[in-house]
């Protein structure tokens, strides 16, 4: 179930690296409980998987408002169809 | 090198000693001066604002992501008016013409400076997902956002052909003078278009840069459409409001992209351990 939001994660990331850069890889490195090695495109989440996702959403959304969480949400896709409703990190419905 | 903060009090006193300085000479009629001297001056804040904006555009990955494409399209195309207006100084100091020749060289930078914008919109309308919002908009706001480059086209066509006349001109002028207006009315719809979408940006901390850069568009397209509106006219002066105008649609380009800049490097932001302070 962890490498369901792992890979979450490294979508949300590889995503906004399109929009806004190196930007994208720093943000994420900010979220607490999140490591990113970005060389091999992975992603290690240390505490609450679904809320550390929430954490990243929040802060990309710091940059762009709604906007970024759109991107986010389109990153996801088919990766959210995977995780019932209640596994699915808030910030992503 | 120079923080981003400080480039940007560099730029925005820049601007306002600038500012100053015209309605100072104006309102003591110091036309020698805003002819001879200003004219070629106030170029130095597109100067300024295209090299400072392609350090900022660096910082958001340059032309690996959308938003450092859209700044560094938008850097470049201040440095092309500057090249743009070099060139007509070169004519006017060195050559010394009567009459500035059209088209020149000049237009290299000018026209070139027109595509740059437009590539620097559509990379700011990629940044900010708006063609997959236009698919998720309701039918009158569709219908609404498509009045908008109709309305544009007609007041750009209003203004720059009413009395156009094309006889005596090369197929080169009658090529640039369609081409200009209707790359400047491109930008200036975009920019519109993305202000449907800055609801979308409440929250975000780069919300005022991008509308900071959406009126930097819109006073562009008002700059551009004054000079062929007084150039047709025959009132255009050197040194006039027109310029005033350009230098603000330069000055709002230039602090535009510099809002997108980090407070400091890009290191300084990675070593923060405090989430939501990256960039403020």
């Amino acid at each position: 179930m962890i490498e369901d939001y792992a890979k979450i994660v490294v979508a949300i990331v590889k995503e906004q690296e399109t929009v806004i850069g190196p930007v994208a890889i720093d943000q994420a490195r900010l979220v607490p409980g999140l490591t990113l090695d970005w060389e091999k495109k992975e992603a290690t989440l240390k505490q609450d998987p679904k809320q550390t996702v929430d954490k990243l959403v929040e802060q990309y959304k710091s940059l762009f408002g709604q906007i970024s969480v759109e991107v986010c949400k389109e990153a996801v896709g088919r990766l959210a169809g995977q995780l019932s409703p209640e596994q699915l990190p808030a910030s992503l419905r | 090198m120079l923080v981003n903060r400080k480039r940007k009090i560099l730029l925005l006193m820049l601007s306002v000693v600038l500012i100053l300085t015209w309605l100072i000479s104006e309102a003591t009629n110091q036309d020698w001066f805003l002819q001879e001297v200003y004219t070629n001056i106030y170029g130095v804040i597109a100067l300024l604002g295209g090299v400072m904006g392609l350090v900022v555009a660096r910082q958001w990955g340059g032309f690996k992501s959308h938003l450092g494409k859209s700044l560094s399209f938008l850097s470049v195309g201040l440095l092309l008016t500057v090249l743009g207006q070099l060139i007509n100084a070169y004519y006017i100091l060195i050559v010394k013409v009567e009459e500035l020749p059209y088209p020149s060289f000049a237009e290299i930078g000018f026209f070139g400076a027109v595509i740059f914008y437009v590539l620097g919109a559509i990379y700011l309308s990629k940044t900010i997902r708006l063609i997959p919002s236009l698919k998720q908009m309701g039918a009158g706001k569709k219908i609404m956002l498509s009045l908008v480059p109709i309305l544009m086209l007609a007041i750009t066509f209003v203004v720059y052909f009413r009395n156009y006349d094309s006889d005596g001109s090369t197929t080169a002028q009658i090529i640039l003078d369609f081409a200009y207006p209707i790359g400047q009315s491109i930008f200036a719809t975009i920019a519109l278009a993305v202000l449907f979408r800055s609801k979308d940006l409440y929250g975000g901390k780069l919300r005022g840069a991008v509308i900071l850069l959406l009126l930097s568009f819109v006073l562009q397209y008002i700059s551009d459409t004054n000079f062929v509106y007084q150039d047709l006219a025959g009132n255009w002066v050197n040194g006039g409001y027109g310029d005033l105008l350009y230098l603000l649609a330069y000055s709002a380009t230039a602090l535009g992209v510099q809002s997108f800049g980090f407070p400091n490097t890009v290191q300084q932001v990675t070593s923060s351990v405090e989430p939501q302070k990256a960039i403020e």
